[in-house]
């Protein structure tokens, strides 16, 4: 039969409303309208909650500095024989085999004098709110974490992808304060509304939260809510579809490592661009590193940096085995480090300069950021190591990695005032 | 290069001119007068020094005092060419001891020691007696308490901290329970609507704020959940469990008579003054940071309690001891953590508002002229030296102590807050609380977290520096301060309504206490920990774990800082929150027993809205919706109760759509297929933005 053109018209608009009427319709726009977004590097971002004591991830094992460094902290200075040696003038933790192996393989590079140089402050509250930001100056301060400015300056406009980020930390984050996009949650393992709730209902709960007023607070629920209803079939697919080999430890940063693992291998093609991930129990102010015994468990920051190093073996072994590693960087980030000096409690006081590393699949690994920890600074009136990597210097090679330019998420007096580092990142 | 000069130097290639002698002569002239200048300012710039003796270990001492700057004096023998700062003694002692064999290590170490506590001393009685501003402090320019100080713009009335100037409503009555206690029971608060009526708005607030015996059997309850493995033969004391602990927390949060003095003493006062079970190692050790906790409760119960006196008291208390460390800060063997926390936690913070509201001004310096030593965390940690936690068994039981011991406190002065007008020499701890309570940022310190807990997470500094004189006016008295804040313009007005988060625990609690259940009802006395617990929606574990989810284990704050809100109010906490909510209605014999109620099958006495809801006409539906809207405290527009009514008066069908119920159908009693629905509809409500907020 034959049809005219305004019947074909006709059929041709209803096909297309049955489309966009479509429960995939979501998804099928999606998937097309941010081709863009595939092959995106992703950062996964430690926060160390506390304040660590770099000098304990990574001590002098010779010369002058080592002499310092035995006398300001005679019970927290490791036999040079226990450390894993780099270039033979520092020492990994023996906890961080992991680390060092990837140190040796060029995968990994790091500072023992990284931090905030302009942050004086012993706060935790306010160093943390700097280093977030990747900065401070003053009593002025960038608004947003660096992460949120640098993802702003990659979509002006708008138009994200779903997936900007997620945020397993339990607090704040370097998403501070950011807008839509990020999905902050503790575990997506059990993400989403349980079988009680049938579609009408949750319909009805999100209606009604569109509903809602719009103070900063409600906008917060509203935007929170939003994310779970855009999220949560995608989430309850993704951690059931995913496979681990190795499997990841069971303590709270290996479960984190696993679920970064999850969102990488799902939508690391969808727009995904950073992950923060939290560990607390850096602040040592009281036995920092009891020794313990032969079968008994770790303790103090020797049980901490075997959480980091066992997540992160994981995490990585995992990223290359599904050949994501090249795409992926994992640094780590603490708001301030410890006395150059130990206290009377076999612990540490709040510092200054600290251990930072940055390891991932395309990372200029195999060497050791700026300065090393001056020996001078272990009789020093501050008590504290100087800052020779600031964070800012990092993080701008790391916006730049993300094909932002520094300009965009650092005021030009903070670029300008920074040391020239080393690519850290290979072609 | 300028032209004159190029031009001169060409003249000089040249070979002699004139103008190169002039220049020359001129450059020397120069020379000569900037080295006079030099030697002249070098001459001004010779350090002052000045020799002061005093008793070190039974000994006579001197030592020189150099100026280092003009407002930092720094310790060290000898004096002009001859003087050897401490600092450098110290240093060359280490570097001699690295190099020393092992007999020769040992004597440099003890002469180490001897040093390092020497210079301290000396460090601190240079800084305060020098002949420099420090040695005369300059008077406290800062307001004494009750000083009225210049606030730039009054606050308007509907921000002011006078009383409140309008008749106090059934409204601002559930206001106040939302926001200050634990939300409104329809079966317990309805006389407070009464009293608000005959006595206005501070004959509620003084009836909350008076302490009521608690229902019979719950404090009894309470103590039993702390021990959560007490079987026959064991013995409750020592065997608290962490797990016991925080289900007695949440029991008694949910049940209590008091529900604002007990918000006020184990959510704001416990919020501020936070200690964190996870850094107690013994079993033995749980009984003293639940004593804590009830020691803060003790404090919002007595309407007398100063912050000198928690200041005083925590300071002092065993599990403050151990939890930030100052049980091992000792004399020669510093521990910075409490004396940090005790200024920037615990009273005053990191920084104030200066008086015009221009600028913040920093509270307390970490260094001062360069020296931490010198700062006033360090200070504040020699003031602080001295004490020490001991456990003691009297008949099988361990108590813990703390002891002060005077060999391990560090004598002698110490000066905080130097070179400000703050300026202070301190010898001890209670003299470092009255420093820091003569502090301004103290009061403003106080007044910001109250305001941030009860009125909005942000409050101006307008709100803080007015807010900051009455606590000082009131002398610190803690209730007065919240009394006076509960009674004010500022609390009940709704510019800042839904902009608290609520708590996880507070979300709860206000959410059972809505279903009007209470400990009293007769079917839930006698019953064994466990059954009560989770009939009151407390089940051992499956709250516990929710509440983790949720970002709050309970006496487990995230930080040092308490709990970190916005973790309060991801997707993944809000579905929690929601998934738990209907768990718990759902779970409650009680609201089991409401259908049964409701069809005659059951108790008809406990559930006394049910009667009401079975109102006759039309208006049933909407009538619902209302009625758990109001206990939950939620003004839901018109808007949303014709959208909540619908929900209510719909099931969803097989084929993805809704049919219609009975609901709005008299013939049909509701109840008996709408329970369901019902517990829905709270949970919902419960998920409403202005239910999650406060």
């Amino acid at each position: 039969m034959m049809k005219t053109r305004r019947q074909f018209l006709q059929k041709i608009a209803v096909g297309a409303a049955g489309v966009v009427a479509s429960p995939y319709m979501p998804r099928f726009f999606f998937e097309h309208a941010h081709a863009q977004d595939r092959g995106r590097h992703i950062f996964v971002i430690i926060q160390g909650g506390g304040g660590w004591d770099g000098n304990h991830w990574a001590q002098p094992i010779s010369g002058v500095a080592y002499d310092a460094c035995l006398a300001a902290r005679p019970t927290l200075t490791r036999n040079p024989d226990a450390l894993l040696p780099v270039q033979g003038v520092v020492g990994l933790h023996p906890q961080l085999r992991f680390l060092h192996e990837s140190y040796l393989a060029g995968e990994l590079a790091f500072s023992t004098t990284a931090g905030i140089p302009t942050n004086n402050s012993g706060s935790h509250e306010v160093a943390t709110g700097h280093a977030l930001r990747g900065m401070s100056d003053g009593d002025r301060e960038l608004p947003k974490g660096f992460f949120a400015r640098a993802l702003d300056a990659r979509y002006p406009n708008g138009g994200a992808p779903e997936f900007l980020g997620f945020d397993f930390t339990s607090g704040n984050s370097v998403f501070l304060d950011s807008g839509n996009r990020i999905l902050k949650a503790s575990s997506i393992t059990n993400y989403g509304f349980n079988g009680n709730f049938d579609n009408f209902t949750q319909g009805t709960i999100y209606a009604m939260i569109d509903r809602a007023g719009r103070s900063a607070s409600e906008a917060r629920v509203v935007e929170q809510m939003r994310s779970l209803q855009n999220t949560q079939a995608d989430l309850r697919s993704a951690v059931q579809g995913t496979t681990f080999n190795p499997t990841f430890p069971t303590d709270g940063f290996g479960s984190a490592c696993r679920q970064a693992f999850v969102a990488i291998a799902n939508f690391a093609d969808r727009g995904l661009s950073a992950i923060t991930m939290g560990i607390g129990g850096w602040d040592t102010h009281n036995m920092q590193d009891p020794a313990t015994q032969q079968g008994q468990p770790l303790q103090g920051m020797s049980a901490n940096l075997s959480r980091v190093d066992g997540g992160l073996r994981a995490l990585v072994a995992n990223l290359k085995r599904s050949g994501m590693y090249d795409r992926v960087t994992i640094l780590s980030l603490t708001e301030f480090g410890r006395t150059a000096r130990e206290n009377g409690g076999r612990g540490t006081d709040h510092g200054k300069g600290t251990y930072m590393f940055i390891m991932g699949g395309k990372v200029n690994g195999g060497q050791i950021l700026g300065s090393l920890v001056d020996p001078s600074d272990f009789t020093s009136n501050s008590n504290s190591f100087k800052v020779t990597v600031p964070y800012a210097a990092v993080l701008a090679q790391c916006g730049e990695h993300m094909g932002i330019l520094k300009e965009a998420v650092y005021p030009p007096e903070v670029l300008a005032a920074l040391p020239q580092l080393p690519p850290l990142f290979r072609a | 290069m300028t032209k004159s000069s190029s031009q001169a130097y060409a003249c000089l290639k040249k070979g002699f001119c004139p103008a190169s002698v002039v220049l020359i002569l001129f450059s020397l002239a120069l020379l000569c007068v900037s080295a006079d200048q030099v030697q002249a300012q070098r001459r001004e710039k010779e350090p002052k020094e000045v020799l002061r003796e005093f008793d070190f270990n039974g000994k006579r001492q001197v030592v020189t005092c150099r100026e280092r700057s003009s407002s930092g004096w720094i310790a060290g023998l000898g004096r002009k060419n001859r003087f050897r700062a401490f600092t450098f003694q110290i240093s060359d002692l280490r570097k001699r001891i690295s190099q020393a064999d092992k007999r020769e290590k040992a004597r440099l170490k003890q002469r180490l020691a001897q040093t390092r506590a020497l210079a301290s001393e000396a460090a601190t009685i240079c800084a305060a007696a020098g002949d420099n501003p420090a040695n005369n402090p300059p008077a406290d320019t800062s307001p004494a308490p009750g000083t009225p100080s210049p606030i730039p713009n009054p606050l308007p009335v509907e921000l002011s901290l006078d009383k409140l100037s309008r008749p106090i409503t059934e409204e601002d009555v559930r206001w106040l329970l939302t926001r200050a206690a634990y939300g409104y029971n329809p079966r317990r608060h309805n006389p407070l609507f009464e009293l608000a009526a005959q006595g206005g708005v501070d004959a509620v607030v003084n009836d909350l704020l008076t302490e009521k015996p608690e229902v019979a059997g719950l404090e009894a309850r309470v103590f039993e959940l702390l021990d959560g493995n007490l079987t026959a033969g064991t013995t409750r004391f020592n065997n608290y469990t962490l797990e016991g602990m925080r289900r007695a927390a949440i029991t008694w949060a949910i049940n209590t008579n008091n529900p604002l003095l007990h918000r006020l003493g184990m959510e704001t006062f416990y919020g501020k003054w936070t200690v964190n079970e996870r850094v107690f190692a013994l079993q033995a050790q749980y009984e003293i940071f639940w004593e804590y906790r009830r020691r803060l409760l003790g404090y919002a119960m007595n309407a007398n309690t100063t912050l000198s006196e928690l200041l005083v008291g925590i300071s002092e208390d065993p599990a403050m001891l151990i939890f930030l460390d100052n049980a091992s800060n000792t004399q020669g063997v510093p521990n910075e953590n409490y004396a940090r926390e005790i200024q920037e936690l615990y009273s005053m913070g990191t920084s104030r508002w200066a008086d015009d509201c221009s600028r913040r001004i920093p509270n307390y310096k970490e260094e001062f002229d360069g020296i931490r030593q010198f700062g006033d965390i360090f200070q504040a940690t020699l003031a602080l030296s001295g004490y020490a936690v001991f456990p003691r068994t009297i008949d099988g039981r361990v108590y813990y102590r703390a002891v002060f011991s005077e060999a391990d406190h560090r004598p002698g002065p110490k000066v905080v807050y130097r070179g400000t007008p703050q300026e202070r020499t301190i010898f001890r701890m209670r003299d470092l609380v009255e420093a820091v309570l003569a502090h301004p940022g103290t009061a403003q310190g106080l007044a910001t977290d109250l305001l941030k807990a009860y009125v909005t997470p942000e409050p101006t500094c307008q709100m803080v520096t007015e807010y900051a004189k009455v606590i000082r006016a009131q002398n610190y008295n803690l209730r007065a301060a919240v009394s006076t804040l509960l009674r004010s313009n500022l609390f009940y007005n709704r510019q800042f309504a839904n902009t608290i988060v609520k708590s996880p625990l507070q979300r709860t609690a206000q959410f059972v206490n809505a279903t009007g259940l209470t400990f009293t009802d007769t079917d839930l006395v006698g019953r064994t920990p466990e059954t009560l617990a989770q009939e009151i929606g407390v089940s051992s574990s499956g709250l516990m774990s929710s509440f983790e989810t949720q970002g709050m284990i309970i006496n487990s704050p995230a930080t040092v800082f308490y709990y970190d809100e916005k973790t309060w109010l991801s997707s993944l906490t809000l579905a929690e929150h929601a998934n738990r909510l209907l768990d718990t209605i759902s779970d409650l014999t009680a609201i089991r027993r409401l259908q049964g109620t409701a069809e005659g099958t059951g108790d008809n006495t406990s559930w006394v809205y049910l009667n009401w809801l079975r109102l006759p006409g039309d208006r049933i539906a909407s009538d619902a919706v209302r009625f758990a809207a109001r206990n939950l405290n939620i003004p839901l527009t018109e808007d949303e109760v014709t959208q909540l009514t619908f929900y209510i008066q719909h099931t969803p069908n097989n084929t993805g759509g809704h049919n219609r119920t009975a609901w709005d159908n008299q013939t049909t009693n509701p109840f008996t297929f709408s329970g369901a629905r019902l517990r829905q509809l709270y949970t919902i409500l419960a998920m409403h933005p202005k239910f999650i907020l406060g």
